[in-house]
């Protein structure tokens, strides 16, 4: 054996997954090993070829441990390639590379596909629903058209068309009485605001925050108060509490001096 | 109908039992293939869950008439690609440490005397060149063909076999500088 046919006697045993050993039964195998033993060049070859295969009978290549069931079922179950409760979302079973089926979104799942052996309908339920809807809206359309006139739906279309045209207008009421008592409202309203105009003038003019003295104004006794009791009935419950009040003299009074001239010699000045 | 078909068709169906069996059989394989083309757990992770949601997002465009395994595999193939050409855009492409050999080493540091050849093939192995690593686990752990590899790989038939003649090769110089020697004597037919 030369060392060509040494070469491929290795190569040889390296296609059929083998060693080149002397102790196996081909012929070829022998040959080769003494032909190893007596090239250095070949010698290298085969003791690199015996480790190796030495090695590799030794090697157990251990699988490295992942999990990556979850993560995977997950992505494909997004992608529409799975359902939740696992019933059959599509079925690509059977489709050829090439075929009509293959050429379509291989992911986008068919959810109710035809019956076994029923032809294939082409068309899902809500395009058909869209259809339909859309041809009714021209058939009610062309209808109104007809029925009304062309004219006529141009007319009601103009935008100072009048919705309710029976309807008038609202107008005030301008009688003479009502303009008298508005007439007399308005000049109260004048002569008070001139009388307390010229009352806080004059107060002012005074330098003096006047305090009324009620009790001798008023004519009140120290003992009587300007307040009654009067028991509060609202709630029977309570026991009698009083609930005081002004009398509606004392209001008047009251009223009396704060408004009229207040120049009299009731009231002290601090 | 074999069993892979029948699983397959369960999976088209939206069956999620099924789904999660198809991921117990081929979740490994694909995650392991991830981390030995990217080294770094959590990029795998990733990888391999984009890759599965990929195999189950294509499963109808999967021939029947061929073996799954490569399929899916190429899958994965080219989602580490992919990730990889990112990867290398990243100015700090230096700073993701390739740790699967990190991971061994810490794994068995208390182990490191009693260190058997194949504990030193995979520490080996880690530090192979990423495309001839890949090619080496193909080949002698999934057992895929010249041609599924280089299916896999998108590569032709003669690279993969040149590729893994390096990559056996390199191992047996790093084992050796490791003074590991095997006896050709104790090797028996294998």
């Amino acid at each position: 054996m030369n060392c060509q046919e040494f070469r491929e006697q290795l190569e040889a045993a390296l296609d059929q997954r083998r060693s080149v050993s002397n102790q196996t039964a081909s012929a070829g195998d022998v040959h080769a090993v003494a032909h190893a033993e007596s090239c250095v060049d070949c010698r290298v070859l085969y003791e690199e070829h015996v480790l190796i295969q030495t090695a590799l009978a030794a090697w157990t290549p251990r699988r490295p441990v992942v999990d990556l069931a979850d993560k995977v079922i997950e992505a494909a179950r997004q992608e529409g390639l799975i359902s939740s409760n696992g019933t059959i979302v599509a079925d690509r079973a059977g489709t050829r590379p090439g075929s009509r089926h293959s050429r379509q979104n291989p992911i986008a799942p068919i959810t109710a596909g035809p019956a076994e052996g029923a032809p294939e309908f082409p068309y899902r339920r809500s395009t058909i629903l869209a259809t339909v809807t859309t041809i009714l809206l021209v058939l009610m359309a062309a209808f109104i058209v007809f029925r009304d006139g062309r004219s006529q739906i141009a007319k009601d279309l103009q935008p100072d068309h009048q919705l309710f045209p029976d309807r008038q207008p609202e107008r005030l009421d301008e009688s003479p009485d009502q303009l008298a008592d508005i007439g007399h409202l308005v000049a109260d309203a004048q002569s008070a605001w001139r009388g307390l105009t010229s009352r806080v003038s004059h107060q002012a003019s005074s330098l003096s925050v006047f305090v009324p003295d009620l009790k001798n104004e008023l004519g009140i006794s120290s003992a009587v108060s300007p307040f009654e009791m009067i028991p509060d009935d609202s709630n029977p419950d309570r026991d009698s509490a009083p609930r005081r009040t002004t009398s509606p003299s004392a209001v008047e009074k009251a009223f009396e001096f704060l408004f009229d001239d207040a120049d009299s010699a009731g009231t002290r000045t601090i | 109908m074999s069993e892979d078909v029948q699983l397959v068709q369960q999976c088209l169906s939206g069956d999620e039992l099924s789904m999660r069996a198809f991921l117990n059989k081929y979740q490994g394989l694909v995650f392991s293939l991830c981390l030995r083309m990217l080294g770094h757990r959590e990029d795998a992770e990733d990888v391999a869950q984009d890759a599965l949601v990929r195999v189950f997002r294509n499963l109808d465009k999967w021939d029947q008439q061929r073996p799954l395994k490569p399929w899916l595999l190429t899958i994965a193939a080219n989602r580490c690609r992919t990730a990889l050409e990112k990867r290398s855009k990243l100015p700090s492409q230096n700073e993701l440490v390739i740790d699967l050999a990190s991971e061994r080493r810490e794994h068995s540091k208390h182990e490191q005397d009693q260190l058997d050849i194949g504990e030193e093939l995979e520490l080996a192995l880690a530090e192979l060149r990423e495309d001839y690593r890949t090619c080496f686990v193909m080949y002698h752990q999934e057992e895929l063909s010249y041609q599924e590899i280089g299916d896999v790989l998108g590569c032709p038939q003669g690279t993969i076999k040149t590729w893994l003649h390096r990559a056996r090769a390199q191992l047996a110089r790093r084992l050796l500088e490791r003074g590991i020697v095997a006896d050709p004597s104790a090797m028996g037919a294998t």
